[in-house]
């Protein structure tokens, strides 16, 4: 699956903290995985949030998830648990869902194809010379969504739906 | 005293609490399943929105209200500014005691008046009323002095129009109340605050800037959007619940004697069921000639569900938006317009005033339907004692 999520690191957690993100929602994250992955116990993506609110949406919406929790920064143990996630330990891969920098690249041929059928089959859009359908994704409660846009529609849909089309 | 809360649309999340409430710990925004518990516990009084009561009460606040000051400013649905200046052999404080004891006694609302130069001003002593002269719910600002102390006591956060990132700017400048800002260099405020800003500070030096509105601004884009009681699988209902919209939208455009060219319809699934397929779909319509027409506005926006309809989706919300608002009497007749704009005009008249007389939606289009199987949720809906004939309020003698 097309993994765009940035690791969590340490300089990043900072930045985070030093935004005044200081909620982060853990989830399992199953986007993560890789087939070459050996030994890994768990997968996780964290997502951060400045108003304690919004986590706690974000953690209603995910009730399905057995590995759900809420991390609050001023709070001691917790801290100490975000500071060992983001610096990489054995067994885990962990995410911030920040995306990568240069994530357009990593859009393999097969997932072009998967995003083209599900503009003319689906959406039945029929793009005319010249035009173009605007791709983007964007993160939504730890899940990865694609946005399209020709002329003067839009349709959002969950990336694993086109993935899987 | 009994903690009260009022939920939000749909019952989704806790949008009013009283005081007795936030001490059981529930916060703002916090949504009703998380809260379920506390409410329990306590014993919390849960009241949905009721929008119909509302309405009612303010406008029989404001027309208390008007009673007083000829020159008055509908601000939001409890808010409203009075024009004073024209009063000067007025003994002020006791206008503001006696305003206060009438619309509690005319309506049962406990109201807060703040007296002072500008708008800016009367805003701050409002405030300052509501939290620290909670016994005469009221402070006038009437010499200097009393100015400079409301001024010290209020935190630059809490100015009217100050927002987060500029309360972060002042911040970082030093500047944390709202007396440090009247002493702010006009020229810093300029470059780093705008015009708007320079309009601000000068309120809060007793200038007025703040223009008076006598109406209401008619607005530029008009939305009617719901979230569905239950999630809304079939195309019919879907259409009911887009044609009630559109028919909504056409009859705010009417009441502001205006016309829409363009429409944007959407329907949506529930973001918050992440284990659910998500789908978000919206489609931005030019229409051919501008109208506000319930019986045009729905066949486009039913033109609009046909695009973006897709069937195997769970939806929760939809919801109709106009935009590009005139005014309409400067309408502009396509060539090719074929609709009889002239007998729309009689059926929408006629269906406002026998609405009007009789209740809202008793006439309407056969697609709007009567059973509303997607209506919103609400139950925990207080009677609308005010506007209903069936709901009354009876008291025993």
């Amino acid at each position: 699956m097309f993994n765009p999520f940035s690791t969590l690191s340490v300089p990043l957690l900072d930045a985070f903290v030093k935004s005044g993100k200081k909620y982060f929602v853990r989830q399992t994250f199953t986007r993560g995985k890789s087939l070459l992955d050996e030994g890994v116990k768990g997968y996780f993506i964290f997502t951060h949030y400045s108003e304690i609110g919004h986590a706690q949406h974000h953690l209603g919406a995910i009730e399905h998830d057995p590995n759900r929790f809420l991390y609050e920064w001023d709070n001691q143990e917790h801290q100490q648990k975000l500071i060992i996630a983001a610096g990489t330990p054995p067994g885990y891969k962990i995410y911030s869902s920040v995306f990568e920098k240069d994530w357009q690249k990593w859009l393999t041929v097969h997932l072009k194809d998967k995003v083209k059928k599900y503009i003319d089959y689906r959406l039945g859009w029929k793009p005319g010379g010249g035009e173009t359908v605007d791709f983007q994704i964007y993160s939504n409660y730890g899940d990865l969504y694609a946005k399209l846009k020709l002329r003067s529609q839009e349709v959002r849909v969950k990336l694993e739906l086109i993935e899987n089309g | 005293m009994k903690p009260v809360i009022v939920l939000s649309n749909n019952d989704g999340c806790a949008i009013a609490r009283s005081e007795e409430a936030k001490e059981a710990g529930i916060d703002m925004g916090m949504p009703f399943f998380l809260i379920e518990e506390i409410i329990r516990q306590h014993k919390v009084a849960v009241f949905s929105s009721n929008y119909t009561l509302y309405g009612d009460m303010s406008s029989r606040v404001m027309e208390t209200l008007g009673k007083f000051c000829p020159s008055i400013e509908h601000y939001s649905i409890d808010e409203a500014f009075l024009d004073f200046s024209e009063m000067k052999y007025e003994d002020l404080y006791q206008l503001g005691l006696r305003i206060r004891k009438t619309v509690t006694q005319h309506t049962g609302i406990p109201v807060t008046i703040g007296i002072a130069p500008t708008k800016t001003l009367a805003k701050m002593a409002n405030r300052y009323a509501k939290k620290t002269k909670k016994a005469s719910g009221m402070h006038y600002l009437k010499d200097q002095q009393l100015i400079d102390e409301v001024l010290e006591y209020t935190k630059v956060g809490d100015i009217w129009g100050i927002g987060k990132q500029y309360e972060k700017l002042l911040l970082r400048n030093g500047f944390k109340t709202a007396f440090d800002l009247t002493k702010a260099n006009d020229e810093w405020i300029r470059k780093n605050m705008s015009v708007v800003g320079q309009r601000m500070i000068n309120e809060l030096r007793g200038t007025p800037c703040i223009k008076w509105e006598d109406e209401p601004p008619p607005k530029k884009g008009i939305c009617t959007s719901r979230s569905f009681g239950k999630l809304v699988t079939s195309k019919q209902h879907l259409q009911e619940a887009i044609s009630n919209y559109a028919s909504t939208v056409s009859l705010k455009l009417r009441k502001q004697h205006c016309c829409a060219k363009q429409m944007h319809v959407f329907i949506q699934t529930n973001p918050f069921k992440t284990d659910e397929k998500q789908y978000f779909r919206s489609v931005d319509m030019q229409l051919p000639v501008a109208t506000n027409s319930a019986n045009e506005l729905i066949q486009h926006a039913l033109r609009g569900l046909d695009i973006i309809f897709l069937p195997g989706f769970k939806y929760l919300k939809a919801g109709v938006i106009v935009n590009d608002i005139i005014p309409e009497d400067q309408l502009q007749i396509g060539m090719f317009d074929t609709v009889d704009r002239d007998r729309n005009k009689i059926v929408m008249t006629t269906l406002d005033s026998v609405n009007k007389s009789f209740g809202r939606d008793l006439l309407r289009f056969a697609i709007q339907g009567y059973e509303k199987k997607w209506k919103l949720k609400a139950s925990y809906l207080s009677q609308r004692y005010t506007t209903n004939v069936n709901e009354l309020l009876s008291i025993k003698i």
